[in-house]
């Protein structure tokens, strides 16, 4: 990491921004009083960006650092949808968690909830920033939606809203599982997002990542040690955890998107987003499956990851996994490939399927029963340390 | 991040005139207010006599015979003016016969700038009055500095009209009612209210004049080889500066005709084959 730059000042364009800002927060539920101190900033790593365009037709060049510099108008349009996705998540993600401050099951996790959402609005300020500050009247339009947006899952919710732009940001996050649950897989996905964003060709983007990333540790961080303290405490089932972690998966690897993305390849041609190990890489990219590549490194890290939560269940206390990639899936070749939970070919009819996911993703008894669980002490005790 | 290149002085000396090395022909007008040649001491204000034409309808030659130049932009001299527009002084010796066929090489100087089928720009990096609004109006894209000039047809105040085409291209631009408004009062006005009503495409807020210089250079590179397909570009522009002029049947005739000259050209093959093979084009400009 280099150094960041934190702006001191901002173009009036972009103030104008701040209120709209502003009027989403009251619009959406979240009360402007409990980010205590917290100030929003504009964070650049510009060094860890780097100078020279690093992979796609344009590799080589100097990176564009402003929107005249950009050589197409398809690159232009493709890098202000980049941003704007980004920025939708970033929104997306706090209208669906908002709620369940009042419910934290200790002081500890209502703060790190808190830093989050926090941080997540950060980042949706740099997408916006970026947006407003280097492309111009498109830019700002774009911004603009960015508030006008709101997640689905939001329990404040106008009639005429329109949701948010991925499938995983509209879904509900009812309980503090789901909480765990999102920032430990959703999150992760995001992390994947940013990392393919920091070689981008469009300088101010790439130097945004940097800053991002190592708030957004944070974030999987928390997700993945909520859920270590929950099979720790061993008072939910591991059966009805492994639900949560069925439904979750497969919502988390959906969101790479498509295989054979035709997107995914021009971005990739056109240097704005690449490989999550494109520095790393030393070889040349499957342009074709670029997708998959990256939902395959995100596969193996889930499986990892879930090899530590395992080591704090009971004695006696099956084992959580990952269901298969094949799982349950809403994008990509297996969407009308039905398979079990193990990747193995369902041969049943269409209400044995039903039961099948009854039986294996959260139903509405097991919601109850996981509100029996809430009541008692369900997950290992923390404490916040300032 | 294409760099502003050496310019040379045309014959008059009133013109300055230079090719980056991605094909953008710079023609950058210069001279007093009296429209003679810059000296020291003096002001750019890039007013125009019979000899600025002179050598600005020789630039637009020498942009439209050079294979390599695929955009030309005009830009004033300094920092406060585009131009002014004609010398009054100058106008003043002249008699009613002279200024009528200084009024016609104008004239044909700027429709030749319009048939030109590559693109032009207009870098607005200061006023841009009087003759100096009619030059850019015969540009395809203007793009002001904000807070760094003006622009208006203020002819009216002399007791004459916009006549190097103003009266018939603003109205073109703007439509009758507002052309009419603009030119009878002979106001002026900033780049912000030409952006609203389309007379300006964009309006830069960059820091200063070298600064714009480069933003509008960076901004004229995407039209230029190889990312950009300049022949269909220049064809664009034929259809759409004369096809306005003639009945849509005739205007559709004429679109027909220049994209059946781009269905035949190696750019078409290449764009076409790049897409297809999602890759970024690089095209020929033939």
């Amino acid at each position: 990491m280099g150094e960041t730059e934190v702006l001191e000042k901002y173009k009036p364009n972009f103030e104008e921004w701040i209120n709209q800002f502003n009027e989403w927060q009251s619009r959406i539920g979240f009360d402007s009083a409990w980010l205590g101190d917290y100030r929003f900033e504009i964070k650049f790593d510009w060094d860890s960006a780097g100078d020279t365009i690093e992979f796609g037709d344009f590799e080589g060049m100097p990176k564009w650092e402003r929107r005249m510099q950009i050589p197409q108008q398809s690159v232009r349009d493709a890098i202000i949808s980049m941003i704007s996705v980004q920025g939708d998540t970033e929104f997306g993600s706090v209208e669906q968690q908002w709620h369940l401050l009042d419910s934290a099951p200790t002081e500890y996790d209502k703060k790190s909830a808190m830093r989050i959402m926090c941080e997540e609005q950060r980042h949706g300020w740099q997408m916006a920033y970026v947006l407003c500050n280097y492309f111009g009247d498109q830019g700002i339009r774009e911004a603009q939606k960015l508030l006008e947006r709101n997640s689905a899952a939001n329990p404040i919710r106008g009639e005429s809203d329109r949701p948010r732009l991925l499938g995983s940001f509209n879904e509900p996050i009812d309980n503090w599982l789901d909480f765990f649950c999102f920032t430990h897989f959703i999150d992760r996905d995001g992390k994947f997002q940013l990392k393919m964003l920091s070689t981008s060709s469009f300088k101010p983007l790439a130097a945004s990542m940097g800053p991002m990333l190592k708030e957004e540790s944070f974030h999987l961080g928390t997700g993945a040690n909520g859920l270590r303290r929950i099979v720790k405490q061993g008072v939910i089932p591991v059966a009805l955890l492994q639900k949560y972690m069925n439904k979750w998966v497969s919502t988390g690897l959906d969101l790479f998107g498509v295989d054979e993305s035709t997107s995914a390849q021009w971005a990739y041609v056109y240097g704005i987003k690449g490989r999550y190990d494109e520095r790393e890489a030393g070889i040349p990219a499957d342009r074709e499956h670029l997708n998959e590549e990256s939902r395959m490194h995100y596969f193996d890290e889930l499986a990892k990851e879930m090899e530590r939560i395992n080591k704090g269940r009971h004695e006696g206390q099956p084992e959580l996994f990952i269901p298969s990639d094949n799982f349950n899936r809403s994008v990509g070749k297996f969407v009308d490939i039905r398979t079990d939970v193990h990747g193995e070919p369902f041969e049943g009819d269409e209400e044995a399927w039903t039961q099948y996911l009854h039986e294996n993703l959260p139903n509405d008894e097991d919601v109850a029963e996981l509100n029996e669980y809430f009541k008692e002490e369900w997950i290992q005790y923390r404490e916040w340390k300032d | 991040m294409t760099s502003w290149p050496e310019l040379e002085a045309m014959p008059n000396k009133l013109v300055n005139y230079g090719v980056t090395d991605n094909g953008i022909a710079i023609i950058e007008l210069c001279s007093d207010s009296d429209g003679n040649p810059l000296t020291e001491g003096k002001t750019s204000v890039n007013t125009y006599t019979r000899s600025m034409w002179e050598d600005i309808d020789q630039a637009i030659l020498n942009a439209r015979f050079d294979d390599d130049v695929t955009v030309i932009m005009m830009i004033g001299h300094g920092e406060k003016f585009f131009s002014a527009g004609a010398s009054i002084n100058y106008l003043n010796t002249l008699t009613p016969r002279y200024k009528y066929f200084f009024c016609l090489h104008a004239n044909e100087t700027l429709s030749r700038l319009e048939q030109t089928p590559k693109l032009v720009i207009a870098a607005l990096n200061g006023h841009a009055i009087g003759g100096g609004l009619e030059i850019a109006m015969a540009a395809d894209i203007r793009i002001g500095l904000k807070d760094n000039g003006s622009v208006g047809l203020p002819e009216v105040s002399l007791g004459v009209l916009a006549g190097t085409g103003g009266t018939a291209r603003l109205s073109r631009l703007v439509g009758k009612a507002k052309a009419m408004e603009i030119m009878v009062t002979g106001r002026k006005f900033s780049f912000e209210e030409a952006q609203e009503m389309d007379l300006v495409h964009d309006v830069y807020d960059s820091t200063n004049n070298e600064e714009f210089r480069s933003d509008v250079m960076d901004y004229a590179s995407q039209f230029t080889l190889p990312y950009a397909a300049a022949k269909a570009i220049g064809n664009i522009k034929r259809s759409v500066q004369s096809g306005m002029e003639i009945p849509l049947e005739y205007h559709l005739a004429l679109e027909r005709e220049l994209q059946s000259d781009l269905f035949q050209s190696n750019d078409a093959k290449t764009g076409i084959a790049a897409y297809v093979e999602k890759k970024t084009p690089r095209f020929e400009g033939a």
